[in-house]
């Protein structure tokens, strides 16, 4: 019987809750560097869902894929001018309306689980829930910004949703192996549009 | 040796080296452009899976590559097309120096060619998805190098360019992380197309079919630009150098409708009447919004942008009208020459002009007379003006949708009408002549030459197109069951 069939609370309630948590930083958060370290705990969460599709060895690619395209944003973020969220608006409304839609996406992760599990039964309903938060707030993330560094940041949380659940239906080592080179491009590319940033500064 | 080590891993490596040594551009176009024709020539002359004898020594090309337990394969029958995909890699190489494309187009463009064929050839053929997404990455700095990278010499104006250096400020980036997202979000419902086809195998059923044509309708939507997921098409080309824009664009969905095509040469139920309908319906609503978009349209970059998002809508209503396959092959070749020549004049525009606005470019044909001539005319040969390249395969499909139904044929005349139009008032912005207007003339010898012979072959095909067109035909072999269908 495959690990994802069974219920396996210990691993996967933790991870849901590491996503949450990080999902809610990186949505709330103004901080470039404690964004960068709740992607970071956002993976940590990732791999332990993978992990209950895939053996160990190919649930860490995901995690390692993580963490170096979370340490490429953040050197680029040491290189990156101050004023580089300038077209970010965080006032005190901003942040509870950031807040209140996280509690959104939660209630919905709630409501679509049952759906989405007829759609996939082989599928736990931990990982299912877990993906759907993680594309819900990426998609709210892309949506919210305009700015590169927060758009890579989405769209790596999006791809992570995608991620999970499609580990639980396909295990090929070659996916996983093009998904880790996505994530590093992902990673690099961040890096590239701030380092045109600081060209900009100090040109 | 296989074929993938061949076509893929070869030019992405020489991408690689190419990028090191970009220091000596004009060498790195030459070399770009000599390895892309030679691959192009390759696969013309070169059978694959069959024994070459060259004298007493005897070979074979592999057709296919084992990687991690999934294979990549270029079979024989696939020849045809990698010829004209790098045969159109070389043509808008070629042309890169001239238009100051800046010094990562080449190498970069080749890594990028590789993985769109790499996307094309790995077996299943639904993780290429995930290819085109990485090729979407590489796509990126080509675009802002392109417009951010300073300018040393001017070869298309004689006047030095005050637009040289592009502040990339964060809106600068806007068009090309809608772009990104947008290919982001389309990528998995391309891999979960797959999952879901894997039951209809097993357990076939309507509601199962639904839900894998709504994936991959929504996936090829946001692949291909498909009203309404438009907008990254005019924001790219509004900010960004013309030429580079346009050969990512040309190049892009040329590879994406070649994928769409693998979807459905491997899914009998794609091909059928309903879901052609469905095809013919979203090209004629991509015509309507194009077309009537382009005639409000100030800036000469976005109208270039409606035009390459018209040339989705004819590729989808060819390939919704069954007999009409073999257009979306001929397409190819009007679609490069004419948006060639038309980026390329855009770009010396671009180089002369404060900015591509309408008010910018008053009188210009008195101070670029070649320049603005040959614009109108690409732009006419895209909207398929008589006697001009494009005629020919307007006029065949036009043709087979009125016989299938008459209003939809006159509403496929939306895009023609836009484009005319629009050229028009061009005609007339470019001949309005200012009092103070200074008419040195601003274009040299080089791109006087070169638009005026892409303009006579234009018109050569336009007026011989049973010269030209039919060689491109073949294309249509690497997709064995819908060259089997009547």
């Amino acid at each position: 019987m495959p690990i994802y069939t069974i219920n396996f609370p210990e691993i996967s309630y933790p991870a849901l809750f590491l996503i949450c948590i990080a999902g809610l930083a990186i949505l709330s958060g103004r901080d470039g560097r404690w964004i960068v370290l709740a992607l970071g705990l956002q993976y940590l969460g990732v791999f332990l869902l993978v992990f209950l599709s895939w053996p160990i060895e190919l649930a860490a690619t995901k995690l390692i894929a993580g963490w170096i395209s979370a340490a490429l944003l953040g050197m680029g973020l040491r290189s990156a001018p101050l004023g580089f969220q300038r077209d970010e608006h965080f006032s005190p409304s901003s942040l509870i309306f950031r807040l209140l839609i996280t509690g959104f996406i939660l209630f919905a992760m709630y409501s679509l689980g049952a759906i989405v599990q007829i759609w996939f039964p082989s599928v736990g309903m931990e990982i299912i829930l877990g993906s759907l938060f993680l594309l819900g707030s990426g998609i709210l993330h892309l949506g919210l910004t305009t700015q590169p560094f927060r758009t890579i940041i989405g769209g790596l949380t999006f791809l992570s949703g995608f991620e999970v659940i499609y580990a639980a239906l396909e295990n090929a080592v070659l996916v996983a192996g093009l998904l880790a080179i996505l994530q590093l491009s992902l990673g690099f590319l961040g890096v590239y549009f701030m380092s045109e940033l600081v060209q900009e500064e100090s040109g | 040796v296989s074929s993938p080590i061949i076509w893929i891993f070869f030019p992405a490596s020489m991408g690689v080296i190419l990028f090191l040594v970009r220091r000596w551009h004009r060498v790195s176009v030459l070399a770009g452009t000599s390895i892309a024709l030679s691959l192009a020539g390759l696969a013309l002359i070169l059978p694959l899976g069959r024994l070459i004898r060259l004298g007493p020594v005897g070979f074979r090309v592999l057709e296919s590559l084992d990687i991690f337990g999934r294979h990549f394969a270029l079979h024989d029958h696939d020849r045809s097309l990698i010829t004209i995909s790098f045969g159109l890699m070389a043509f808008w190489f070629a042309g890169s120096n001239l238009a100051k494309a800046g010094r990562v187009m080449v190498p970069f463009g080749l890594v990028f060619g590789a993985l769109m064929i790499a996307a094309f050839s790995v077996e299943p053929y639904l993780y290429g998805a995930i290819l085109i997404e990485i090729a979407v990455i590489v796509c990126i700095p080509i675009l802002i190098q392109s417009s951010s990278a300073p300018q040393e010499e001017n070869q298309l104006s004689s006047i030095p360019s005050d637009m040289s250096r592009r502040s990339p400020e964060p809106e600068f980036f806007r068009g090309t992380l809608r772009f990104l997202t947008l290919q982001t979000m389309g990528m998995p419902f391309l891999l979960m197309t797959g999952w879901v086809l894997t039951g209809i195998e097993t357990t076939p059923g309507d509601e199962t079919i639904a839900l894998a044509a709504s994936m991959a309708g929504l996936g090829f939507m946001l692949l291909l630009a498909v009203f309404p997921f438009h907008t990254w098409v005019l924001m790219i080309i509004e900010k960004y150098h013309p030429y580079v824009a346009t050969f990512i664009f040309v190049v892009f969905f040329w590879f994406g409708t070649m994928y769409a095509l693998r979807f459905m040469d491997q899914f009998f139920w794609l091909r059928q009447a309903e879901i052609l309908n469905y095809l013919r319906i979203a090209g004629l609503i991509i015509l309507v919004v194009t077309g009537s978009g382009v005639i409000f349209e100030r800036h000469l970059g976005r109208m270039l942008g409606y035009a390459i998002l018209m040339e989705t809508g004819y590729i989808l209503l060819a390939i919704g009208l069954n007999s009409g396959l073999e257009l979306v092959f001929q397409m190819l070749l009007p679609r490069a020459l004419s948006f060639g020549t038309w980026a390329l004049a855009l770009g010396a525009i671009r180089d002369r002009a404060s900015d591509l606005h309408m008010r910018s470019v008053r009188g210009l044909i008195f101070s670029m007379p070649v320049t603005g001539i040959t614009l109108i005319l690409a732009q006419w040969s895209i909207a398929g003006l008589p006697l001009l390249a494009a005629f020919p395969i307007r006029y065949s499909l036009w043709i087979q949708l009125a016989s299938h139904s008459v209003g939809m044929g006159w509403l496929s005349m939306a895009g023609f009408m836009g484009l005319f139009v629009t050229g028009l008032r061009l005609l007339f912005v470019f001949l309005d002549r200012e009092s103070q207007q200074d008419d040195t003339q601003e274009e040299t010898w080089q791109l006087r030459f070169l638009l005026s012979t892409a303009t006579l072959i234009m018109v050569l095909v336009g007026l011989f197109p049973q010269l030209f067109l039919p060689i491109f035909n073949h294309g249509i072999h690497a997709f064995t069951n819908l060259a089997a269908s009547p």
